[in-house]
């Protein structure tokens, strides 16, 4: 956690609950306390979001939490951009990092791989691993989709390759 | 959490999403928010910053504030204090606390404050209270109590005097009435009480007024409360100088009565004395009316009384022909210039100077205080010029006697200088012989003459310096004779002289100044009489000098002429003997010379000396000049003359005729003197004139020497027709020449009587038998010059 992402987002991270379990969808009972565990740190951090106004997305999951799908949005000069993303859970989770996408931005931007899956920036994946099993979902919006936004959103909306929902 | 089940966890999550999220608008935001809402109009009323600018708040907020800090502060607020109070701007305070005024009709904005009519009210009740206690107030005291302009406070005491203010108001001061009632008692009771005039100033502070003294100055309530005392008759007496002194009846009787006193008495009052008695302004105003037929005088107001006892002086001084000082008739305490005033005012005096030529020649007035009466003054004007006249005398004395100092003190100096000289030449003695002359006195003043010839030299040289000034010194000194003589006519000296003559004139006049006025008066008649004895003298002395200088050119003619006959006499001698420079014819030329020559050069210098010293007649004797005096002659002489004057007297002391006639000449011509050439005729005349002369004096001459030096000149004027004089040297070559015009029996006798006389003059022992030979052959050389025993015969 030492580069690539600003101070604020570092805080965030800091102050959401790291996970304990190291269980995948495979492990079935496992699996449960971990998803436990992975709402909670959702919950608390939509908290965290809520109290400082910086709230930036709404997520749901599938009964079984293997698949997850929300809106996030980005507020730029004023006018809000919304997008809808989702992702799975990984067979090798948590060793495995999820695969954030947002298929409607996908053939506008270079940073983004077919299909839609946002481009993490490098220091993610060494991260993610290095904290494996203590980071959970919402370790990877804060850490993936948030900086992701913040970097490729602006760009877009210059070129004109995006409009603005509001 | 642990026990959650998964769909509770996840409905937790769905709710978590569902909450709002708390709005963090920073402040910046807000202040575009509400630039934005003023922007688009959505605000309906402008909005206000607050100090901090964390605040925006309405204007009507703000009234409603202002009007509550007014109430909280008791009806009275500063507008300064507003921004401090309400946290904003000073500007919208102010416009809200206009705007509140302008809605509340109760509400006052006075000099930056607001002041309710509530809180003015409760002012003036309290004012009321302290006026009731201490019975006076200023209003400037209210205005400085409660903070407050003195206009606003006397308008709100004017405004509220009778109804809420009981009190009287007088120039910034109210009273109550029963103040002004006490004041009143206490001002009658003190200036009933006051003898002399009271300063009010002094009496505020005695009576202890000083709240209403301090204010009452100009126009006080006192002097209105005076004045009204003395409508109400309760005092006697005004108020003068601005209602400042508050003068008593009482005093100004006593003043009255006090002036009217002394002037009754004195008959005259002096200002000084007014100012004692309290009149110090507009005096004669004072004193006129009560004495009408008074003067004022520069010092002292006078009764008529003093005028006519100086016009009774003033005209019988006239009457008298005498004078009179008219300062010590009046009271001592009249200075002079008040006499001369007097004096002025006199009819006698007003008429010498408007009664014309005849009134004005009565008498004058001198030295302001005097009238001097025209008779009088002639009497001294008399005395004046007769001192004059004797003072004029005595300044010719005193020339006189100067210039006999000068002439004879001039070449005194000179004469020691050359001492030795003048001795060398006496004893060198080449000419003694010339004792031969016809009488003691000549040969004495030819001794002279003989000195001056060492001593002239040295002694022009040594004295050039010292008598070339002489004249102009002489000059300086009777210029200063003759201004010291005027000086002791001079009005000083003068009034000196007038008081000696009339003692009363001492200490007379303004001053004592009389005696000099007079003399002032006097001084010309009496310098005019001065100059003009001194011209009368003058002109006295020029008709002396014409008659002397006839007299010289007289004997200048005759010695002239006698020069010229003893220039043909020596040629014709020179020519007899056929030896010229024979010892016997340089001696008779040089005797010529020193004779002749000599006194015919004197002469010229003399007229010379005439002509120019018009004073120098008593100087010279008539017969001849020293050899001193001709020095200082010369020297006098101006430098036109000097030259030929010094050349003729240089010949005239040589041995050269010729030389010495045409030197006496070449002077004649400079000086302008005209000389006669002596005719053949009037040659001969004078030769048997000078004969005739000898003969006389050889009939009675008794010293064989003298009878022979007489008898040798007439011997030869008979036989050559020539005047000359034989020095003693040449007698015997005269003999010797006579022997041709001579029978033998003369001629030896002739030649045997000199031999005598030259035997007894060379022998120092007395002989007889000579002296009987020389008695026994002088009727015989008597009777050869032509004189018989009957001497008429001859003549």
């Amino acid at each position: 956690m030492s580069a690539g992402w600003d101070s604020e987002t570092k805080e965030t991270v800091k102050k959401i609950p790291l996970l304990t379990i190291r269980a995948g969808p495979r492990d079935k009972e496992e699996w449960g306390k971990r998803l436990k565990e992975e709402l909670q740190a959702l919950i608390k951090y939509i908290q965290l979001n809520k109290a400082t106004d910086s709230d930036w997305f709404t997520i749901t999951s599938g009964k079984d939490g293997t698949t997850w799908e929300g809106k996030c949005w980005y507020i730029h000069n004023l006018h809000k951009y919304e997008f809808s993303f989702e992702f799975d859970i990984p067979a090798t989770y948590p060793a495995a990092s999820p695969e954030i996408k947002i298929p409607e931005l996908d053939g506008k931007t270079a940073k983004m791989y077919r299909g839609g899956a946002i481009c993490l920036t490098v220091h993610f994946k060494p991260l993610w691993a290095k904290n494996c099993p203590h980071f959970g979902i919402a370790h990877a919006l804060c850490l993936g989709l948030a900086p992701w936004l913040a970097a490729e959103i602006p760009f877009m909306i210059d070129e004109g390759a995006i409009k603005t929902s509001s | 959490m642990a026990d959650f089940s998964l769909e509770d966890l996840q409905a937790a999550l769905q709710e978590v999403q569902k909450e709002k999220s708390s709005a963090r608008l920073s402040e910046r935001n807000v202040v575009e928010l509400i630039t934005k809402l003023q922007d688009l109009g959505l605000l309906s009323e402008a909005l206000l910053h607050s100090v901090t600018g964390r605040e925006y708040l309405t204007e009507a907020r703000l009234r409603e504030e202002v009007g509550d800090a007014l109430h909280q502060s008791g009806g009275r607020l500063a507008l300064v204090d507003l921004p401090t109070l309400l946290g904003v701007d000073f500007v919208h305070c102010e416009r809200a606390a206009a705007q509140a005024v302008e809605d509340d009709p109760d509400l006052l904005h006075i000099g930056g404050e607001l002041i309710t009519a509530a809180h003015l009210e409760g002012l003036a009740r309290e004012a009321n209270q302290l006026l009731q206690e201490s019975g006076v107030v200023a209003i400037g005291e209210l205005a400085q109590l409660y903070k407050l302009s003195t206009e606003l406070m006397q308008g709100l005491v004017e405004e509220k005097l009778g109804s809420l203010i009981q009190g009287r108001l007088h120039s910034g001061i109210i009273f109550t009435e029963a103040y002004v009632g006490r004041v009143k008692c206490q001002l009658r009771g003190a200036l009933r009480g006051a003898l002399r005039p009271v300063q009010m100033q002094q009496l505020h502070r005695t009576l202890g007024l000083q709240v209403s003294a301090g204010l009452a100055g100009r126009g006080a309530p006192t002097s209105a409360l005076v004045e009204e005392l003395v409508r109400e008759q309760a005092l006697q007496g005004s108020l003068r100088a601005g209602g400042e002194v508050w003068v008593p009846a009482a005093h100004l009787r006593a003043q009255q009565d006090a002036v009217l006193t002394f002037f009754n008495q004195n008959q005259y009052i002096e200002y000084s004395m007014l100012s004692k008695l309290g009149v110090v302004d507009n005096q004669l105003e004072y004193i006129y009316p009560l004495v009408p037929e008074g003067f004022a005088l520069q010092s002292a107001f006078v009764d008529a009384a003093l005028l006519e006892r100086v016009e009774a002086a003033a005209s019988d001084a006239l009457v008298d022909s005498s004078w009179v000082d008219v300062h010590p008739l009046l009271p001592p305490a009249l200075n002079s210039q008040d006499a001369a005033l007097l004096l002025a005012e006199c009819e006698t005096v007003e008429g010498l100077g408007k009664g014309g030529a005849k009134r004005a020649a009565e008498g004058q007035v001198l030295s302001a205080t005097c009238l001097v009466s025209a008779e009088f003054q002639a009497a001294l004007e008399e005395k004046a010029c007769n001192a004059a006249r004797s003072l004029a005398a005595e300044a010719l004395e005193d020339r006189k006697r100067a210039s006999t100092a000068a002439s004879t003190s001039a070449p005194e100096p000179s004469s020691h200088s050359t001492g030795k000289g003048a001795t060398a030449a006496a004893e060198a003695a080449d000419d003694s012989d010339d004792d031969w002359g016809p009488s003691g006195k000549g040969s004495a003043r030819k001794k002279k003459g003989s000195k001056r010839k060492g001593g002239a030299p040295g002694k022009t040289k040594a004295s050039s310096s010292s008598t070339a000034a002489a004249p102009r010194q002489r000059g300086q000194a009777q210029q200063a004779e003759h201004s010291r003589h005027r000086e002791r006519l001079m009005p000083e000296a003068l009034a000196e002289l007038l008081v000696e003559w009339e003692p009363e004139l001492e200490g007379a006049g303004e001053d004592g100044g009389l005696a000099l006025a007079l003399a002032q008066e006097l001084r010309r008649p009496a310098l005019a009489a001065f100059d003009q004895a001194m011209q009368a003298v003058f002109t006295a002395g020029a008709e002396a000098r014409r008659r002397q200088r006839e007299a010289i050119e007289a004997r200048l003619e005759q010695a002239w002429k006698n020069m010229q006959a003893t220039a043909h006499g020596v040629q014709a001698l020179s020519e007899a003997l056929q030896e010229p420079d024979s010892a016997a014819c340089r001696a008779v030329e040089r005797h010529a010379v020193r004779t002749r020559g000599a006194d015919t050069a004197d002469c010229l210098l003399q007229l010379l000396q005439v002509d120019m010293h018009e004073d120098a007649q008593d100087a010279q004797p008539p017969g001849g000049i020293s050899a001193a005096e001709r020095t200082a002659l010369l020297n006098k002489l101006p430098d036109h003359l000097s030259k030929a004057a010094r050349h003729a007297a240089d010949t005239a002391n040589g041995s050269d005729l010729q030389a010495a006639v045409a030197a006496v000449q070449a002077l004649s011509e400079a000086a302008g003197v005209r000389l006669a050439k002596l005719e053949r005729k009037a040659e001969k005349g004078l030769v048997a004139a000078h004969a005739q002369a000898l003969r006389l004096q050889l009939a009675t001459e008794e010293d064989p020497a003298a009878a022979l030096s007489q008898a040798i000149p007439v011997l030869l004027a008979r036989a050559l027709g020539v005047l000359l004089s034989i020095p003693g040297k040449a007698i015997g070559a005269v003999t010797t020449l006579l022997q041709k015009h001579l029978n033998e029996t003369d001629h030896q006798h002739l030649s045997r009587f000199h031999k005598l006389v030259v035997e007894q003059l060379l022998s120092d022992v007395k002989d007889e038998g000579i002296e009987q030979e020389l008695q026994s052959l002088v009727p015989v050389l008597r009777h050869m010059a032509g004189i018989d025993a009957n001497q008429t015969a001859h003549q």
